[in-house]
């Protein structure tokens, strides 16, 4: 069959044309304005789910950074107060030393006796260090103090326990990863080879000795400071070693820092590569549609006033 | 004198000629008006002196264009086309609803629930953290609250709009009776009603864009209307239809007022919001009810066994309830998986801090909510008892506190029961639109339950929660909660896009269809200008011939004076 061509039919097809042309033009301006290309799951599904994915990663890369903020501080927390016990020990030692060496007389007995018990005090008080509120030392029993003393009638400290645990919560900084961010007080404060209960029962030793000026004479006094020695060498090892160990993580730690931040703008790259409009190439079929639009409503002014009106009657 | 009559014919003729042009001219903006063609016959002849003379012209017919087989193609792609936008809409709006991929959607409050698990891990007894697990959770809840409302509200307006269709098909079919009535009597006295006849093509399309219609024209121009088993239009009165649900939850159109299995329409705006529009919007709503379920298991089930900064508990009643005590607890509607094994009940003397830890072994499959409720109230301080609804109450003597949290390194829960009960349950709800975090944790967000053991600086429960939540979920099809809900969202966006690229190639299709149709039919101005020329030169030399008989007749009369 011949088409006739109707005034309905090209009335349409220009009215169509035209219409599809400003649908193509607001679709373009809707993703110019949004800055996205894939801002909804059927603008392509694939895309839209890698970015969902994308976007999941990046909130939680947040929170492991955060995370290992936190990390930081507590691994900073526990190895400045380590430290401050192992110089504290080099002191004692030095103070021991001192009164091991030459002959004391009772005065002189005293004082060391008092120093080495300021150190106790301080010593304790670190054991004690709390971090945001929390015991750094006490693994996860933190509901009280990790360490509690037994004092005598003068409040001098005669024994001290730990009432810690082992466990040190790790925090979670990475899908599988886990830092440690301290160690338990059994840990850092203990006598390794067990000759003491602790840290604290070996300057009790130390200071008892000393002040002990009827028990011991002061010609004595040098081997018996000196029989305790070894037990205070070895905590100052365990403590230093403690020191050693969270100061290596704590550097391992900032590394991971660093990775989760590149990590971070890595996945934000990709997530706009997945779903962000290229602006340039879309301003570019902006005009090309707009040229495109503006020749079909040419087109379709001239066609639509053509007809034999203007050449009968 | 055959002359004068042969001219009078011609004449008329040609007026009349004019006339159906000038229809055709002053319609060309009318839809679905139909081009007119005059249809010119010669008159009888006159046999006259032993010769046969022609007698002039006579209107014999006006044909109206028209294409049967084409009108029937039409109306059905029509109500494929109808039946995908109604389709799409519906699933568009199920999309939008959902609003992914955003920073607000659930994908993101899911997230930073999971977000605010792995924070607390860092300092497991901060007030502040554990806040923010509650609140974080409360926005998870409400985003499924809203989502399950947004859908059930989208689900019933869709019904509605089903409602409005089929008063609609109804209210044509009506008028579609009225018409073939006055077709027949203006049939039954002569005329070829094009007027009538135009309007019921055009009830008949736009019919066919809300259901799909078996259509016969008899031969009188009446129309009979089949939609589905139900003669719609017929010669009688017209049938009305109605919506009603079958006992599957389906919708079926059938006669109003009538029993009957009722059908499905072939095609058209109500297949496209019975079928094609609802399904995905079910999907979705089951899903996301699938997926709160999921998240309700995963949580409570690590949740129950922990304990939280603010300690061990003196009484404990579960968040949810069986339907009959007595019988095997898996029977019991509870929701996750249950099976043999044991959970410990670990008791607190508050003087002296020690703690008894109890195993319980329990076979769910067999023993029943009292049972449990006897094998607990056994323990020594303990009592325990199935409460007026149905539920599990336990309590502690005073002095005493209980939780279920164990030695590390001993699984706590391999029953599932004190998640499924929630005991100490982080979540509270069945489904997307109920469910809410706890009124307890609420109230006091100490109760997060980050350690497994009772030392209040622990997280291992907490890590065990991330863990539960990152990892598939028997009810969730082995897939974990995330990689649940992205599946959904990417099967919406592949249902819209098909339904969208399935709507364009109808669209395309309709459209190749009308302009067939427009061009079979249609007025074109430039051919009736060529006809309306035709038959002006037609009548005027009528007029020319009738003045040259005139002046014959005159010339004759004044020969005989």
């Amino acid at each position: 069959m011949e088409l006739r061509v109707t005034q309905g039919r090209l009335f349409r097809f220009s009215q169509e044309t035209i219409s599809r042309g400003f649908r193509e033009l607001a679709e373009l301006q809707e993703s110019i304005d949004d800055g996205r290309e894939v801002s909804k799951p059927s603008d392509d599904p694939v895309r839209a789910a890698r970015a969902m994915r994308l976007r999941l990663q990046i909130q939680r890369n947040e929170q492991y950074i955060e995370n290992v903020g936190r990390g930081i501080d507590l691994l900073q927390a526990s190895t400045d107060s380590l430290q401050e016990v192992s110089d504290r020990l080099s002191e004692v030692r030095s103070t021991a030393l001192a009164a091991a060496s030459g002959t004391q007389v009772e005065e002189s007995r005293r004082a060391f006796a008092s120093e080495i018990d300021q150190a106790l005090e301080r010593l304790f008080t670190i054991a004690n260090t709390r971090y945001d509120e929390t015991p750094v030392f006490g693994g996860t029993a933190t509901q009280q103090n990790p360490f509690t003393a037994e004092r005598d009638a003068e409040g001098r400290i005669t024994s001290v326990s730990y009432r810690g645990n082992r466990a040190v919560a790790p925090i979670l900084v990475g899908p599988d990863e886990r830092l440690i961010p301290t160690v338990s007080g059994a840990e850092a404060f203990n006598d390794p080879d067990g000759q003491f209960a602790n840290l604290f029962d070996t300057l009790v030793q130390l200071r008892d000795d000393i002040d002990d000026v009827d028990g011991i004479a002061n010609e004595d006094l040098g081997d018996a400071i000196r029989a305790t020695l070894p037990a205070l060498d070895r905590i100052e090892g365990s403590v230093l070693s403690a020191v050693g160990r969270l100061g290596a993580r704590l550097g391992e730690t900032e590394s991971l820092r660093d990775n989760l931040r590149s990590f971070d703008t890595f996945s934000r790259t990709a997530l706009s590569d997945t779903e962000d409009l290229d602006t340039v190439e879309a301003v570019l079929q902006l005009q090309q549609r707009q040229t495109s639009l503006q020749t079909a409503a040419a087109v379709a002014g001239q066609i639509l006033n053509t007809n034999l009106l203007n050449f009968f009657i | 004198m055959i002359g004068l009559n042969t001219g009078y014919l011609a004449l008329r003729a040609a007026q009349q000629a004019l006339d159906i042009i000038g229809n055709n001219v002053a319609n060309v903006a009318t839809d679905g008006y139909r081009r007119q063609a005059p249809s010119l016959a010669s008159a009888p002849s006159l046999r006259l002196n032993g010769f046969t003379f022609g007698t002039g012209v006579t209107l014999a017919d006006i044909r109206r264009n028209h294409d049967v087989l084409l009108d029937t193609r039409l109306r059905s792609q029509l109500s494929e086309q109808s039946q995908l936008q109604a389709g799409l809409d519906l699933a568009e709006e199920a999309e939008f609803i959902l609003g992914e991929p955003s920073d607000t959607g659930l994908a993101a409050r899911l997230g930073a629930f999971q977000d605010a698990l792995s924070a607390l891990t860092a300092s497991p007894s901060d007030p502040a953290l554990q806040a923010d697990i509650v609140e974080s959770g409360g926005t998870l809840a409400r985003q499924f609250q809203r989502l399950a409302r947004d859908l059930d509200r989208l689900d019933g307006n869709r019904l509605g709009r089903l409602e409005n269709t089929v008063e609609e098909i109804n209210s044509m079919g009506e008028t579609l009776q009225d018409l073939n009535r006055d077709i027949a009597n203006a049939r039954s006295s002569g005329g070829v009603p094009a007027d009538l006849i135009d309007r019921r093509d055009i009830l008949l399309r736009d019919l066919s864009e809300l259901v799909d219609l078996d259509v016969r024209i008899a031969e009188d121009q009446t129309a009979e209307v089949q939609v589905g088993n139900v003669l719609l239009v017929g010669r009688g009165e017209a049938s009305r239809l109605a919506v009603f649900r079958n006992e599957a939850g389906q919708e079926r159109l059938r006669v109003a007022g009538r029993d009957g299995e009722g059908f499905v329409p072939t095609g058209g705006e109500a297949l496209g919001l019975m079928a094609t529009g609802r399904e995905p919007v079910d999907r979705l709503r089951a899903k996301i009810d699938e997926l709160a379920r999921g998240l309700i298991d995963a949580v409570n089930r690590v949740h129950g066994t922990g304990v939280g900064s603010s300690g061990s508990f003196t009484r404990l009643t579960s968040s949810y309830q069986v339907t009959d005590p007595g019988a095997p607890l898996v029977s019991g509607g509870l929701i996750g998986n249950l099976e043999p094994g044991a959970f410990t009940v670990s008791v607190t003397s508050e003087g002296t801090g020690e703690k008894t830890r109890t195993q319980i072994r329990f076979d769910p499959t067999r023993q029943s909510l009292s049972d449990l409720a006897n094998q607990l109230d056994a323990l020594d301080n303990i009592s325990a008892d199935v409460n007026a609804d149905n539920g599990l109450t336990i309590s502690s003597d005073s002095g005493f506190t209980f939780d279920f949290t164990a030695e590390s390194g001993i699984p706590r829960d391999t029953t599932g029961v004190v998640g499924a009960l929630g005991l100490n349950a982080f979540f509270t709800g069945t489904d997307a639109r109920s469910i809410a975090v706890s009124a307890e944790l609420q109230a006091d967000p100490g109760r997060v339950a980050a350690s497994a053991t009772g030392d209040t600086g622990g997280n291992d429960n907490l890590t065990d929660l991330i863990a539960a939540l990152d990892s598939g979920s028997e009810l969730l099809g082995g897939l974990d909660l995330q990689d649940f809900y992205r599946r959904e969202v990417t099967e919406i966006g592949f249902q819209v896009s098909q339904l969208q690229a399935l709507g364009d190639s109808q669209s395309t299709l309709v459209s190749a269809l009308e302009a067939r149709q427009e061009s079979l039919t249609g007025v074109s101005l430039e051919e009736e200008l060529i006809e309306l020329e035709r038959y002006q030169t037609s009548f005027e030399a009528a007029s020319r011939y009738l003045q040259v008989i005139n002046q014959t007749t005159d010339q004759i009369l004044s020969l005989g004076l």
